[in-house]
């Protein structure tokens, strides 16, 4: 029995009191039996509430003003769950429309009114084709819009200040639920980011990196809408590449330096990138490097990398980043706050 | 977001000690070409220090402590389940995975690429060469790679040092870029006779060689070509170059790496990060089997991919298979040795789940008995040879559900979550 789960299932709501202004995070979390969780913490990494899910949760998003918290389903999974953090129960499990499936990530509008999710049409066809951006209202989850993401394999994506526009990771990777995590397109992908007006369900501007191995996967937004991206490359392990790129709608897409040594230790993997809130600073985890790094966002120089073992989940936390690994840790840069070996936190951390 | 909440009561976990920092970083290297090096032969004393312990967890009902009591200290001999330490069990399977697995295929196959390197000297010097002949070299390649493939799992310390294992088989393999390499590389006149201190891997090592002397394309195959001389000086360069590189290999483990991993120290943390470290690459390369070597080929339907094959010229995807799972299984049980099949029993009194894997294993090679003798790129296009292929992976995937769960959750041996997920 977990020793999580004995504690927490005896808890009791205190009425009355309340945590006024302190941030929240949330996390999926697996347990060594293979049960799938989303569970939220403070800012010092004590859990304070946690739910099972049936499909593994991947990214997590807040809806803001309110005690509700979403989990996408890692690919191919097909729901999303609607959870209320007060009652600590998943409320609503709302499935994909047949023949898709989820890619793990959704976006909120910024007025809180829509929720767009990046999800792969696969039904018909084993060839690769554009992923989809489903537009759901926030009130009964409905699908009132589908978009083309502008590339195959979209994965995360967020919403700008532009209440129209959404900027999205194409990773370029193309998969089939038959054989869910085999890559099939590696050598002729097309990765891409792409900026889509949800008014008109048009591509405004879409930028490639320099190789085409590089899958952009993962993004973060600053307040003046830089956008970062993450790239994991497919292709040969011994070719170093930047794998951390800047972009601004419409310019050029800049990437990040460091030495050709800096970026071995990622082992051409980057996982979550979290923006500090003074904008200046750039968290990226690398889990298969077993790093987390923190970069210099106007002068796109590395700053330091700090080893962490099975880091993942990132978010900001100040001028601070709150980290979780695999191993069950939360830490601030790589000083853990608490560990809890039964928790194998995943990816994406919701802030 | 910030939110008003209401305090739910809560345990208050343990915090963890520091993680300590470490430098990183591998500065590049380049590979010579010396002549047949067979290497240092020395054998340093196996010795099974004590190392460190692991970082305090008690999982598994072990007793901690530093205790000694009871069992043997050998592998081979009866061991009293669940009273060795965790500390003595993982010096023992270090010990028994680095002298009696590591080292010597380490040295078989330096072994086999000087043997490879003689080999196809000799069938350079001969003027008219007959299929017998190309059939020698051939079944030195073989014999080379299936030496390679056992060692492939190892990808860490000198092995990963400057990318040492993708010069001797890129990765991930790419047949077609394999031969736009070698073939421009000819058409260029590229300068074998330095060696390869470029950095374009897909032009060396061991599937450059397979290209050369397993090609059947006409105009290209080996015999056939009109450019035979210049294809002998690429095939001793990258026979000799294979030779270099295992060379220092083979050195740097013997005079000093073998003895940080056994210990837990220099690059490791402790005795528990030389096991992680172990099985995170254990775990990958494990990964590589299903899906790159087994689930890329198969495709989503018939007639799958054959494209994709890790063997494409010679065909032994399924012996290149076979060898994996049985360096894997050696890894993890050290072979007659203390491994950690007796470690599941001498520390953690769990002969269940030592038995689980046994079967597990046997599966895989049950499924490698179905398929013996056949070739991938024909069971890709039929729907009996898929369901076989299937099978197999099938058969691998069970056996990581338990090693990832299990396995890590009852030896405390974390590979990495995330580290071997992929998002």
């Amino acid at each position: 029995m977990l020793a999580i789960g004995a504690t927490l299932s005896a808890s009791t709501l205190m009425t009355g009191c309340f945590y006024s202004g302190s941030k929240v995070f949330a996390n999926a979390f697996t347990l060594p039996s293979g049960e799938h969780y989303v569970g939220w913490f403070n800012g010092t990494g004590q859990l304070l509430g946690k739910v099972r899910v049936p499909q593994r949760a991947h990214d997590l998003k807040f809806i803001s003003g309110k005690h509700v918290l979403l989990a996408f389903a890692r690919r191919p999974g097909n729901y999303f769950y609607v959870i209320d953090i007060n009652l600590e129960k998943v409320i609503q499990s709302v499935k994909t429309a047949d023949g898709q499936h989820l890619y793990g990530h959704g976006a909120i509008s910024r007025d809180g009114n829509w929720l767009y999710t990046t999800e792969n049409r696969f039904a018909g066809s084993l060839e690769p084709k554009e992923g989809v951006i489903s537009v759901r209202n926030t009130r009964n989850w409905s699908v009132e819009a589908t978009y083309l993401s502008g590339g195959v394999g979209p994965h995360q994506l967020l919403s700008l200040s532009d209440p129209n526009l959404l900027v999205i990771a194409n990773g370029g990777i193309h998969t089939h639920p038959s054989l869910p995590r085999t890559k099939l397109n590696t050598e002729t992908m097309k990765p891409n980011i792409s900026y889509l007006d949800v008014n008109k369900g048009t591509i405004n501007d879409s930028v490639t990196p320099p190789h085409h191995q590089l899958s952009m996967r993962h993004l973060c937004v600053d307040q003046r809408d830089n956008v970062y991206i993450g790239c994991q490359f497919q292709g040969p392990e011994y070719q170093i590449n930047p794998l951390i790129f800047k972009h601004y709608i419409k310019g050029s897409l800049q990437p990040f330096y460091a030495e050709n040594s800096s970026w071995s230790e990622f082992a051409q993997y980057t996982a979550s990138l979290a923006i500090s809130d003074d904008n200046k600073m750039l968290a990226v985890t690398s889990p298969k490097g077993g790093i987390v790094s923190y970069w210099d966002t106007n002068s796109l120089k590395l700053i330091e990398t700090l080893k962490l073992k099975d880091c993942a989940a990132i978010a900001p936390s100040g001028n601070e980043f709150i980290v979780s690994t695999g191993r069950g840790e939360i830490a601030i840069k790589n000083n853990a706050m608490v560990r809890n070996s039964e928790i194998k936190w995943d990816n994406h951390m919701a802030v | 977001m910030s939110m008003k909440i209401k305090p739910i009561t809560f345990a208050i976990f343990s915090a963890l000690a520091l993680v300590s920092l470490s430098g990183c970083g591998g500065s590049g290297g380049d590979s010579s070409t010396p002549a047949a090096d067979t290497g240092n032969n020395d054998t340093s004393g196996s010795d099974t220090s004590g190392g460190d312990t692991s970082g305090g967890d008690t999982s598994g009902g072990d007793t901690s402590g530093g205790d000694t009591s009871g069992g043997d200290t050998s592998g081979g001999d009866a061991v009293t389940p669940g009273e060795m330490t965790i500390s003595e069990g993982q010096s023992k399977v270090l010990a028994g995975v680095s002298d009696s697995v590591i080292t010597p295929i380490y040295k078989e196959f330096l072994d086999s690429t000087v043997t490879l390197l003689n080999v196809t000297n000799s069938f350079c010097e001969i003027t008219e060469p007959a299929q017998s002949d190309l059939k020698t070299v051939q079944e030195a390649w073989k014999s080379a790679n299936n030496k390679w493939q056992f060692i492939r799992a190892t990808k860490f310390g000198p092995l990963a040092e400057n990318f040492t294992y993708s010069r001797i088989q890129l990765w991930p393999f790419l047949p077609n870029r394999t031969v736009s390499s070698v073939e421009s590389a000819l058409e260029t006149n590229y300068d074998f006779s330095s060696g390869f201190n470029d950095t374009i891997h897909q032009r060396q090592g061991l599937p450059a060689f397979e290209y050369l002397v397993f090609n059947q394309d006409d105009g290209k195959s080996f015999l056939m070509a009109e450019d035979r001389a210049k294809r002998c000086d690429y095939l001793k360069a990258i026979a000799s170059n294979v030779n270099g590189l295992m060379s220092q290999i083979n050195t740097t483990w013997i005079n000093a790496y073998s003895q940080q991993f056994k210990a837990g120290n220099g690059e490791f943390e402790s005795q528990k990060d030389a096991l992680e470290t172990l099985f995170k690459y254990w775990f990958e390369y494990l990964e590589v089997i299903a899906d790159d070597k087994l689930k890329e080929p198969l495709g989503v339907t018939a007639p799958g991919k054959p494209e994709e094959q890790e063997s494409y010229w010679a065909e032994v995807n399924f012996e290149n298979i076979r060898e994996n799972i049985t360096s894997l299984k050696k890894l993890y049980d050290a072979g007659d040795q203390f491994g950690f099949d007796d470690y599941l029993i001498a520390v953690n009194n769990r002969e269940d789940l030592k038995d689980e894997l046994e079967e597990k294993f046997a599966a895989i090679f049950l499924a490698l008995d179905a398929v013996e003798g056949k070739k991938l790129a024909d069971l890709i296009t039929q729907e009996e040879g898929r369901s076989q292929i299937v099978t197999l992976g099938q058969a691998i995937t069970s056996l990581r559900t338990v090693m990832s769960t299990d396995f890590v959750q009852v030896t405390d041996i974390q590979p990495g979550f995330n580290t071997n997920d992929g998002d």
